[in-house]
């Protein structure tokens, strides 16, 4: 009997690929089909690639029956977002005015996505020049929560976050530069890592926050998290910002558990949300005791601080790379809500004196240290991904503000430093809930080890939503409730 | 005060005040590059304040520009 690939971890779809119980076009027609499907309630993708898909399939599954397998990623279907260069695919950035933008080289990620074997399925939708955290991009159209298709799913990377929940694809690659991975994988239940600043390359992604912008990839499993990282981490001679650092065996010490493991929390810190948010936060804590961490007290720099640091970078940097878009098309940024930037942030941006900006940056730096001293006796802090559940498409309650959105994501842009979002739990109206585990610089390899000894002692990761047929087409969009269920 | 802070703060007044926003149209024209909307002054007022990071910092600090532990 066929197993559904819709559910398959990339391990799995990996061995089934390598012995040949699966082909890939097998597995690609089938998530073509499922994507027909359910993508017109979702709205993940801006652009669907099934003609190249399938020929791409084509040559995978003759490429391994010659004996030509080139490892974990072969044949894997991958989903880009749209402000990843693809070449010869329209590169959007998710603005109606740059539909007609066709890049004539691959990102860098995506060449190592597909000297890895896989097969690109299509561009992910995504809030607008990957600014803000809503999933609603007024040019391509909601991003549909397949939890509830009346509720975000976060983002920037929100097509991402969708399409890898409701089994569209295993793995898609996403960027982060205030939490634009780790949100949307909170929202959606899945895992959301955005690694050190450096260690994936960022060539060829359009430029948002020059200092800040991370790419990462967004899976169902830890474990797929790292086979991603393997492929799309690593010196890139086209990217000055990407480190020489050797690039570790991410799935080695996977397995190693987490016993005996000091693992940070900062109480005042992680004191901002709703209450069932902190509820499966302190319930993680006891989950990671009884595995074995050593839980220990610290105080990070404050999140004021890094806020009013990380504003005045981020606003001089989008100012200048959102300059020429403005000039261009400044009805592209006319309904911007905050956080993301509107015409008069984009202006205002340009007026920071540059002193601001070197103080700001002298003041990252001290605070890269500051937080360096007060985490030098642990390996890991742990905090919620997003201070909120999942909620339906508007502003945020009160009395949470933009500010408090970013709260547990924006600082670890600001440092530079690896971060992962697993699921953690649900919110009464069955909506998921995340959890971060921050590293130190450059150990993404500790980061997985406790994410997934976390997510093994636990079965969040294991529940998907389930669309019915009346939603995957589109009618019952409005009426989410009745839509949606829970399964396995 | 240096002049360019005096000069936004000038531009704070004008963009603040209720008649014309002429001088801040320049300022922003002269050291942004861009041409203000009309009554777009005050927005890019109260962004350009929630946006300035202007506390003094050690001279001797260099600015952040890598994320390697070992330099930090």
């Amino acid at each position: 009997m066929r197993v559904d690939p819709a559910w398959m971890s990339i391990g799995e779809l990996a061995q089934a690929l390598e012995h040949r119980h699966l082909s890939c076009v097998e597995i690609v027609q089938a998530l073509l089909d499922r994507t027909k499907q359910l993508d017109k309630t979702l709205n993940s993708y801006i652009t669907l690639l099934p003609e190249s898909a399938l020929a791409e399939a084509k040559i995978v599954d003759a490429d391994i029956a010659k004996g030509h397998y080139r490892g974990p990623l072969h044949g894997i279907p991958v989903a880009i977002k749209d402000h990843i260069d693809t070449a010869g695919v329209r590169t959007t950035a998710g603005a109606k005015s740059r539909i007609t933008n066709v890049p004539t080289a691959d990102a860098a990620v995506v060449r190592r996505a597909k000297a890895a074997g896989a097969v690109v399925m299509g561009k992910a939708n995504m809030n607008k020049f990957a600014d803000g955290e809503s999933g609603d991009n007024p040019d391509f159209g909601r991003i549909r929560n397949p939890w509830n298709p009346q509720y975000s799913p976060g983002g920037s990377s929100s097509g991402a976050g969708a399409q890898v929940a409701a089994g569209l694809v295993p793995l898609s690659i996403g960027s982060d530069n205030g939490g634009s991975v780790r949100i949307p994988a909170a929202l959606c239940g899945v895992v959301g890592l955005k690694p050190t600043h450096g260690r994936i390359s960022l060539e060829g992604i359009f430029p948002r926050l020059y200092s800040l912008d991370h790419p990462g990839p967004l899976t169902r499993s830890v474990a797929d998290c790292a086979i991603a990282l393997q492929v799309l981490a690593g010196h890139d001679a086209e990217d000055t910002t990407t480190a020489r650092r050797t690039v570790p065996d991410y799935t080695a010490e996977l397995k190693s558990g987490i016993k005996g493991m000091a693992i940070g929390v900062d109480r005042k810190y992680a004191t901002v949300g709703e209450p069932h948010v902190l509820g499966a936060f302190n319930a993680s804590i006891d989950v990671l005791r009884r595995l074995g961490a050593i839980i220990v007290d610290v105080t990070i720099p404050s999140y004021a601080e890094m806020l009013a640091v990380g504003n005045t970078i981020a606003a001089c940097e989008y100012s200048v790379a959102a300059a020429h878009l403005f000039r261009e098309h400044p009805s592209d940024f006319d309904l911007a809500k905050p956080p993301a930037a509107s015409g008069a942030d984009i202006k205002a941006g340009a007026l920071i004196p540059a002193v601001d900006y070197i103080r700001a940056s002298q003041k990252r730096r001290l605070l890269q240290r500051a937080y360096a001293q007060a985490t030098h006796t642990i390996a890991l802090l742990v905090s919620p991904t997003y201070p909120l559940a999942p909620r339906p498409f508007g502003g945020y309650p009160k009395p949470y503000t933009a500010d408090d959105a970013i709260r547990y994501t924006f600082p670890f842009d600001l440092l530079g430093l690896p971060a992962i979002s697993v699921p953690c739990g649900f919110s009464p109206d069955n909506m998921p809930i995340g959890l971060q585990f921050i590293g130190r610089a450059f150990d993404e390899a500790t980061v997985l080890r406790a994410a997934y000894g976390y997510e093994q002692a636990t079965d969040w990761h294991a529940r998907h939503p389930s669309l019915s047929s009346s939603a995957g087409g589109g009618a019952k969009a409005s009426n989410g409730d009745s839509s949606i269920s829970q399964s396995g | 005060m240096n002049r360019r802070n005096a000069l936004i703060s000038l531009a704070a007044l004008a963009a603040c005040s209720p008649g014309p926003q002429d001088d801040f149209q320049v300022v922003v024209r002269e050291l942004g590059g861009f041409e203000l909307k009309p009554g777009e002054g005050s927005a890019v007022m109260a962004s350009l304040k929630g946006s300035r990071y202007t506390v003094d910092v050690d001279p001797t600090v260099q600015p952040q520009s890598d994320f390697d532990p070992d330099a930090a």
